[in-house]
């Protein structure tokens, strides 16, 4: 039964890394021929169709304009492990018993809520109960109680976390709550 | 697997910017910042949105660079960013109705007898940029940016096999919206057309 070579082996016949096999197909199969060489002759138009070269001083303006971006883009670094984001919860936590909540704002509606990222996965305020502990956190009042060993000032900590990493604290802060924690 | 393995310079430039140098980082936009603007180009098909697409690219690759573990190239993760961008994009600017279907319409005949290198080039290029999305994906990255097929189907996610297949409908529907172009840029007279499209 005379079947057709597949697609992916005509490719081959037109990069020329097809087997013997193949090649005897082509040489004896009028339609199999007619569509390499269709293939082939694109290859010339694809060969002609180059991209405008942009001015040499293009590329330094470039360079300029990812690194400014990269100054407002929140800093890379390698995943932080949860054991990382739960102590932060922990400082957290620790910051709302040692300063008791009288010292603080508790309510999500009796401070602006503290500025989120706008890539934070965290839901809206009205309906995230760790809110408030993040509210705390960013608090000028517990910064004394943050770990030095993580972060040297929370609230830059928690801003300067990447989508992941705010994923976990914000489970972290959650699982606290769901434990039994109250503010 | 060696050859996927970072070049010496790619790793260090990564490790830094994964330990918060941020400087580290223009390393990298300095070797790839060519190959991600032209990719982006022959997505859009135009300067000014391909150097947006190439800024935003490199943004989204310094974002996530803490999670790249250089399990392939770095060229290729990055490539592999560059055409998400450029997918994004597409598809908050163009309608499918716009691409060439895979049985392509013929161009049309041509009024001059002789096409310049440039407007040759802008013609390909569009047909280029009309092609579905994942045989156009498969033609920039295999043949603009000369990646294997086996590094084609890492970023499109996809099987050697299937890329090639992609490849040779490219190719095929690209030969098709040229009809009447030779490859030099001359019109191909009536029965020299014809021969082509036997």
């Amino acid at each position: 039964m005379w079947t057709h070579l597949s697609d992916d082996v005509l490719m081959d016949m037109v990069e020329g890394v097809a087997g013997d096999k193949a090649e005897r197909h082509v040489a004896a199969c009028a339609s199999c021929r007619a569509r390499v060489e269709e293939a082939r002759t694109a290859l010339g138009f694809v060969a002609a169709a180059t991209v405008p070269e942009p001015i040499p001083s293009y590329w330094d303006v470039m360079r300029r304009r990812v690194a400014q971006s990269l100054v407002e883009a929140p800093a890379a670094r390698s995943r932080r492990p949860l054991w990382a984001a739960a102590a932060v919860a922990g400082a957290a936590l620790f910051a709302v018993v040692v300063t008791g909540p009288g010292k603080a704002p508790v309510s999500p509606r009796a401070t602006p809520a503290a500025s989120l990222p706008p890539w934070s996965p965290l839901p809206p305020n009205d309906e995230d109960p760790a809110l408030p502990i993040l509210e705390l956190v960013v608090a000028p009042t517990v910064a004394a109680a943050t770990p030095a060993a993580f972060c040297s000032d929370v609230s830059e900590c928690v801003v300067g976390l990447s989508d992941e990493e705010s994923g976990e604290l914000a489970d972290a802060l959650r699982a606290q709550l769901a434990a039994g924690r109250t503010l | 697997m060696s050859r996927f393995r970072p070049r010496e310079e790619d790793r260090l430039a990564i490790e830094a910017c994964q330990r918060g140098e941020r400087e580290a980082f223009d390393v990298l936009v300095e070797r790839y910042q060519r190959d991600v603007y032209r990719l982006c180009y022959r997505y859009v098909n135009n300067h000014h949105d391909a150097s947006d697409l190439t800024q935003d690219s490199f943004l989204k690759a310094y974002r996530a660079i803490g999670r790249f573990r250089g399990d392939s190239a770095f060229s290729t993760w990055l490539y592999r960013i560059a055409v998400n961008t450029c997918l994004n994009f597409r598809a908050s600017r163009h309608r499918p109705s716009e691409e060439l279907k895979d049985d392509v319409v013929d161009a049309g005949p041509r009024v001059d007898d002789r096409i310049e290198d440039d407007e040759l080039s802008q013609q390909v290029r569009e047909a280029v940029s009309r092609l579905p999305e994942k045989q156009r994906a498969t033609l920039i990255l295999k043949i603009y940016n000369d990646l294997t097929h086996e590094e084609v189907a890492a970023i499109l996610g996809s099987t050697v096999g299937t890329v090639k297949a992609n490849l040779f409908h490219a190719l095929g529907n690209l030969r098709k919206a040229m009809a009447g172009t030779a490859p030099g840029g001359r019109r191909l007279a009536p029965d020299a057309k014809k021969t082509g499209e036997s």
